[in-house]
């Protein structure tokens, strides 16, 4: 199978049928990376195909000094950012489960889903997105280092600090309910 | 002490060392919470972790949206030569729009007003000086121009009555239009022939200020302002209350600005003394800028970081040093900053030029912003010389940068108008003393003192004596180009007398007196 940098080279030199490789690779984890940011699973959806539809039209000035990965979620993480500025309002939590998910019909992994989503909205917005670059999408310290102009450190740092805050989030939500 | 979230957090990432890692899991292994915890920590981690299943629907959305035959139309070698094109383009037109964007604020006064009225219309919050520095609402204010109607000789008894010996007068800062003297407890202010008592800083509401060595005064380049707070030195776990105020030297009006310690502070004046900017040096959020001829405050939002270091130019734009990166906000937002990696400490930021200064491997070295190219500063006098010019020592005093070089040379270096032609160039004394020393407002005379008792000053090529015998040193300031000020006791035999002068030196050492306290035939 070829790399990603392959397809790239490929698609911009006239086959563009194969970026359908890159969009059944990346669309998941877009949809996740989205829906895990705090959107609903419609607007990760919306948001997703937007993501890949830019990166399909830019795909020229793909600088091959980036993992692909990693610009590919700087484009997301700027297209997420437009939404929100937008549509100024805070996000809201799925009234109902996400209809996407019924082959994954676990109640109880839909709950830690909705939980999880509660817990990430204490973060800021920055921090959240390098806690699930770094956990979900699978990007190395310094690739986010490199899209937020932060040391590798710091960046090591701020994911700890917002782990810690996660845990002690959940322990006192759990203590309120018992 | 295992039984927290960072033990539990380290323990999954595997981040102990093998001793470390054994001893939680033998703590673990008698410690229910914690197992509890560790699943629950386990538990969010592989949250974040997990995958979604998804509709292909979504696939073919995408690929429908796309034209596939996008790249076949235009030649990647054509889209490639306009890539590089828009590339070049875009590094030219950066550097070339900040610097014509530059030019426009420092070039035209009304610009450079706009832009500082924006930022004040845009962020200013309640004014903490029009709602409570009402002087009559403040007793510890009503001091001001009591000085006015007292004597000299009242003055005194009313400081001994309090315990506060004149011993401790110094001088505080020199200008043409004021002089400020402090001892531990009092402000003073002369100006306009007259001195006034501004503040009794042991009123401030500071539990370490009364007669403390631990009161800190910062004044403002021009002498209007203070910044005053206390050093809790930091062996001390309980230091009781403490705040930093802003003073105005004039009227004694005084605005809390924080509370703690001001060495928890970092803060900053402009040159012009226009701006004042602080933030907490431990995890800032916001930098707080006060424009001193409105007395409005502005709060620019940061992300959250350390801050090391603040600088402010004479157009109220702020930047700082986080200890790693240094912050400089962003041409088109004021309100936005742009972080860049910096090792070495910066001695100074210039915020307008976006350039940074710091000192590497004893060179002055300066930086574009947003450039890797360092560049070192090359002294053209002594680069033909001795082709060395390692610094041995500096410090920073006011606006200029003073620098002991290799080889004896003291460089004298502006750094408001910065350019190889402003650099003045000393030939110092072999010895390179430079323990203390002072230049003179526009920087053509540098005072330092040779030895107790003994010193002198350099002005063009040539060193000179000051003839002043049983003052210490320190004790100076320049007030003009080419004279300086002291404080002089007058009774010698009773210091507590507390009867003194504010003296004059010039270059040429002639002494006149400003100020007394008694009358000259008393002397």
């Amino acid at each position: 199978m070829d790399s990603d940098k392959q397809i790239i080279e490929k698609v911009i030199t006239g086959e563009g049928a194969l970026f359908e490789e890159l969009v059944k690779k990346y669309m998941p984890k877009l949809l996740g990376f989205f829906y895990k940011m705090g959107l609903t699973l419609h607007d990760a959806e919306d948001l997703a195909q937007d993501t890949l539809v830019k990166i399909y039209e830019n795909l020229y000035r793909y600088d091959e000094g980036w993992e692909f990965s990693t610009w590919l979620y700087k484009i997301a993480s700027n297209t997420y950012k437009d939404f929100i500025k937008k549509r100024r309002c805070t996000i809201e939590l799925d009234e109902n489960l996400p209809v996407g998910f019924e082959e994954d019909n676990q109640l109880e992994r839909m709950i830690l889903h909705q939980d999880l989503k509660m817990l990430l909205q204490a973060l800021k917005t920055d921090v959240r997105a390098m806690l699930l670059l770094h956990y979900y999408s699978g990007l190395s310290l310094d690739e986010i280092g490199k899209l937020y102009r932060l040391s590798t450190s710091a960046v090591k740092m701020k994911l700890f600090r917002a782990r810690e805050k996660l845990i002690k989030l959940n322990s006192h939500k759990e203590a309120a309910f018992q | 002490m295992m039984c927290n979230t960072s033990s539990i957090i380290k323990f999954l990432d595997q981040e102990l060392n093998a001793t470390q890692q054994n001893e939680f899991i033998r703590h673990l292994e008698g410690c229910p919470s914690c197992q509890t915890e560790v699943a629950k920590a386990r538990e969010i981690t592989d949250g974040l972790k997990n995958e979604y299943d998804i509709n292909t629907s979504s696939f073919k959305a995408v690929m429908e949206r796309i034209d596939t035959e996008r790249y076949k139309k235009y030649p990647l070698k054509n889209r490639i030569k306009a890539r590089n094109f828009a590339r070049a383009c875009s590094r030219m037109a950066i550097p070339a729009l900040s610097f014509l964007l530059i030019c426009i604020l420092l070039l035209t006064p009304v610009t450079r007003n706009f832009i500082g009225m924006t930022l004040m219309t845009i962020l200013d919050k309640e004014n903490r000086f029009n709602q409570g520095i009402d002087i009559a609402s403040f007793e510890v204010l009503s001091f001001t121009g009591a000085f006015e109607q007292t004597s000299g000789i009242e003055l005194v008894t009313e400081l001994n009555a309090k315990g506060m010996g004149v011993s401790h007068w110094e001088v505080l800062f020199a200008s043409e239009e004021r002089i400020l003297l402090r001892n531990y407890a009092s402000l003073l202010v002369y100006s306009n022939g007259a001195i006034k008592k501004t503040a009794e800083l042991d009123t401030l509401g500071l539990d370490h200020i009364q007669g403390s060595i631990y009161t800190v005064l910062h004044p403002s380049p021009d002498g209007r302002f203070i910044l005053a707070g206390n050093q809790i030195p930091s062996n001390e776990e309980t230091s009781g209350p403490s705040a930093v105020y802003l003073i105005d030297a004039d009227t004694g009006r005084y605005s809390k600005l924080y509370e703690g310690g001001i060495n928890d502070l970092a803060s900053a004046w402009s040159f012009n003394g226009q701006w004042l900017a602080f933030a907490p040096k431990n995890s800032a959020e916001k930098i707080d800028i006060i424009n001193l001829s409105t007395l409005k405050e502005a709060q620019l939002p940061i992300p959250e970081s350390e801050v090391n270091s603040l600088f402010i130019s004479d157009s109220g734009k702020p930047a700082f040093y986080t200890g790693a990166q240094v912050a400089l906000p962003t041409v088109s937002n004021l309100t936005r900053f742009g972080f860049q990696e910096q090792t070495e400490q910066p001695f100074f930021i210039d915020v307008d030029k976006e350039t940074i200064w710091f000192i590497e491997e004893g060179r002055i070295r300066s930086q574009q912003f947003g450039s890797d190219k360092v560049n070192t500063h090359v002294i053209s006098d002594l680069q033909k010389t001795t082709g060395t010019f390692l610094i041995k020592d500096w410090k920073l005093q006011g606006k200029h940068l003073i620098s002991l070089m290799q080889g004896g040379r003291i460089h004298v270096f502006d750094l408001v108008d910065y350019s190889d032609k402003l650099f003045l160039n000393f030939n110092l004394t072999k010895s390179g003393y430079l323990h203390w020393c002072i230049v003179s407002p526009n920087g053509s005379y540098i005072l330092w003192e040779k030895e107790p008792g003994n010193i002198e000053f350099m002005h063009g090529n040539k060193s000179y004596t000051l003839r002043l015998f049983n003052q210490p040193a320190t004790n100076l300031r320049w007030n003009r180009e080419r004279t300086l000020v002291y404080v002089e006791f007058l009774n010698s035999s009773n210091p507590k007398a507390g009867e003194f002068a504010i003296k004059q030196i010039g270059v040429n050492s002639m002494i006149s007196w400003l100020y007394r306290t008694v009358p000259e035939s008393r002397e």
